[in-house]
């Protein structure tokens, strides 16, 4: 029997490769849109997606959360097209889409967002500064009586590491400090919400679209100016001081069916549904 | 008369003990809610020490990853050379374990970091990495401290992950320069995250696979690493130096020696019955420079509805033991959508420039195609060329080239 050569044997393989897995060639046949990523922003990808699909009968579009650094994720590691983030992606995370998909990946912002803190409605603080803030979540403030509230334990709520808003407070409120130890980790900003809504002496930050339940706390910039509630107008004109853009990551630049749904989200009707989901619009 | 006041009395009576029983109540439903308060606060309490146990468990991360592979050679044969020796075997057309990699990563917070990173491959077990790794934020600059065991900060190649490159080995410059990729030293980062990275260290200088300094360093100087990288977004290009010494072993004095050995016993020197030996003198021990340079770029590009379209290249330029050795590739990868990825790359090592022999240099070009099965597997076909080149060409073969080409089939689960 005539023995095969390796370069025989290499052709083969391809073949047969190629023969088993054909069907992964037709792209978007009919395949769904999967969006996948910030919490923060899952309540406003479905409302973009329902719309859209009720435009574009056959289109299907899945939007899941489970934070932005899933999300990022899941974008390198090929299970989902649309990455929903409210932070912006790393260098790591960079590094990592350059690796597997040979590309830097499309960052588009798609709306803003004031990161809002969470009080329980019968709490006396109205309003507190950005360092009473990241006191508060280091671990150095403890009790509301050096608030001049109650000489009662602040209970803090927070989010997984793997939330955007997370990293997001963490950067920006903490200056990159790590959490104090006793905060509680919940999954997802309505859960945190809910947490506060049920905990006179509780505190705790997300989206301003969640609040319900619950009020904001006023955020200063520092003791000498005023404090701000995350409105549009406070947002828009910067003097709100914790606030962010919401974004969309792709791999590529989009192409097809998923550059109609951008140029959905980036129109005059796709930002207007931003706000009546409790966003700021991008334009 | 008697009949009121005892009336009075009887409601006075049962006034007091309506109020009595009305205390009792309020007594008790006060101790139900203290009790209740109590054992809210116990749970608290417990639910407080039940989060920082699991929270003490998210400082720990594992990952890893296993090639598992067939190779067909074409120089195969049946049989050994040497016996049972298995690094003489004829035959090299197998399957095997390649890599098995696990990693342990335990970060308590966000200002250090301990690694230990080990590889069960073939049929022995070693370690690969573990160091400590201290961070220090000021502003948008990084300040990184590592040190034990760990990549080379040199070049592109070695810090690239060989579960994510398209083929199966490394080039022959880095393998042949960086044997294992790693040693043991201190190096410390300083980046702009997304712009601009430089690493300085000081290393044994001889990894962690010399055959003969497993472990120690037989000079007294350590081998100076820098690197110096650069992101313009689509454009990385880096640039790299090594600078240190390469220790020769010495040899003792041999003095001369005559002597006659009588073989047919009859007492007379006979031709070829006395032997002498050359004496030698001693050779001293001695330090030779080791200088590498090396050059590296990448670029990103998306321009085909394929997917992304990436270009790697990067030169070596060595002096070891007063050899001249250079080499370089270039890589071209290509992803098909998202489940399928194809790869081409020329690599060329000349391990003497000096020499003109027709053997010297070898030039291979290796072909790959990866199929992504889901997240975590990708099965990968690759199919390597090497070529003997002819005299200092970079492309022309050597008429009497080995046959010696590889096809590698290799599954790989990564997590």
């Amino acid at each position: 029997m005539k023995k095969l050569s390796g370069k025989k044997i290499a052709l083969m393989t391809l073949i047969i490769l190629a023969s088993l897995f054909a069907d992964y060639f037709t792209v978007f046949a009919g395949k769904a849109i999967t969006i996948k990523g910030s919490d923060t922003m899952v309540i406003l990808g479905q409302r973009w997606a329902e719309i859209y699909m009720s435009q574009n009968p056959g289109v299907v579009i899945q939007v899941t959360g489970g934070g932005s650094g899933v999300g990022i994720a899941a974008l390198i590691n090929g299970s989902t097209d649309i990455c929903e983030a409210s932070r912006p992606i790393k260098s790591s995370e960079i590094e990592k889409l350059k690796e597997r998909f040979n590309t830097t990946g499309v960052e588009i912002p798609v709306a803003r967002d004031g990161l809002a803190v969470y009080l329980n409605d019968q709490s006396k603080v109205v309003e507190l500064t950005l360092e009473q803030l990241k006191d508060i979540y280091t671990g150095k403030i403890t009790n509301w009586k050096e608030l001049g509230w109650e000489n009662t334990k602040i209970v803090l709520y927070g989010r997984e590491n793997s939330s955007g808003t997370y990293v997001y407070f963490k950067d920006n409120v903490l200056k990159g400090a790590d959490f104090a130890p006793q905060t509680q980790t919940l999954p997802g900003t309505a859960a945190i919400v809910n947490a506060v809504a049920k905990d006179k002496y509780g505190i705790g930050y997300g989206g301003a679209a969640y609040a319900k339940g619950v009020k904001y706390c006023k955020v200063k910039k520092d003791s000498q100016t005023p404090g701000y509630e995350p409105t549009l107008e406070n947002i828009k004109n910067g003097k709100y001081p914790i606030s962010r853009y919401l974004y969309w990551y792709l791999r590529n630049k989009p192409t097809g069916e998923i550059k109609k749904l951008v140029d959905f989200v980036l129109s005059e009707q796709g930002q207007q549904i931003i706000s009546k989901v409790g966003y700021f619009p991008v334009k | 008369m008697k009949t009121k006041i005892f009336l009075i009395l009887l409601l006075l009576a049962i006034i007091r003990l309506n109020q009595s029983w009305a205390q009792t109540s309020e007594d008790s439903i006060k101790a139900a809610f203290q009790e209740t308060k109590d054992r809210l606060d116990g749970i608290s309490e417990n639910m407080a020490t039940l989060n920082s146990d699991v929270a003490i468990l998210k400082w720990v991360k594992i990952s890893g990853y296993i090639q598992a592979r067939y190779e067909y050679n074409d120089s195969s044969k049946n049989g050994v050379a040497g016996g049972y020796d298995v690094s003489k075997n004829l035959n090299a057309n197998n399957f095997y374990i390649r890599r098995g990699r696990i990693k342990f990563t335990i970060q308590p917070g966000s200002s250090s970091k301990y690694v230990i990173y080990f590889d069960a491959s073939k049929n022995t077990i070693s370690l690969k990495e573990t160091y400590v790794e201290l961070y220090k934020n000021i502003g948008k600059h990084n300040l990184t401290l590592t040190f034990g065991q760990f990549n080379y900060p040199f070049g592109y190649e070695i810090e690239y992950s060989s579960s994510k490159r398209d083929f199966p080995e490394r080039s022959l410059a880095e393998t042949n320069l960086f044997k294992g990729e790693r040693d043991r030293g201190v190096n410390l980062t300083w980046a702009l995250p997304k712009y601009l990275q430089f690493n300085a260290g000081l290393f044994q200088g001889y990894g962690i696979e010399d055959k003969n300094f497993t472990w120690f360093d037989p000079t007294k100087a350590k081998d100076v690493i820098g690197r110096a990288k650069v992101k313009l977004g689509m454009v990385d290009f880096g640039l790299s130096g090594n600078w240190g010494k390469t220790y020769l072993p010495g040899s003792a004095a041999v003095s001369g020696v005559t002597t006659w050995y009588d073989v047919n016993g009859n007492g007379v020197i006979d031709p070829g019955e006395i032997k002498t030996t050359v004496p030698k003198a001693a050779v001293p021990a001695l330090e030779k420079d080791k200088i590498r340079y090396g050059a590296d770029a990448q670029v990103y590009l998306d321009f085909l509805p394929l997917g992304g379209t990436g270009f790697r290249g990067e030169y070596y330029q060595a002096k070891d033991n007063d050899k001249n050795e250079r080499g370089w590739y270039l890589w071209l990868s290509q992803n098909i959508y998202t489940k399928f990825g194809a790869a081409a790359r020329y690599d060329y090592w000349d391990p003497n420039t000096d020499s003109n022999a027709k053997n010297n240099a070898t030039g291979t070009l290796s072909l790959a195609l990866h199929y992504f099965w889901d997240s975590y597997v990708r099965v990968t076909a690759a199919y390597d060329i090497p070529h003997q080149l002819s005299g200092n060409s970079i492309f022309s073969k050597y008429s009497g080239d080995r046959k010696d080409n590889r096809f590698t089939l290799q599954f790989q689960f990564m997590f």
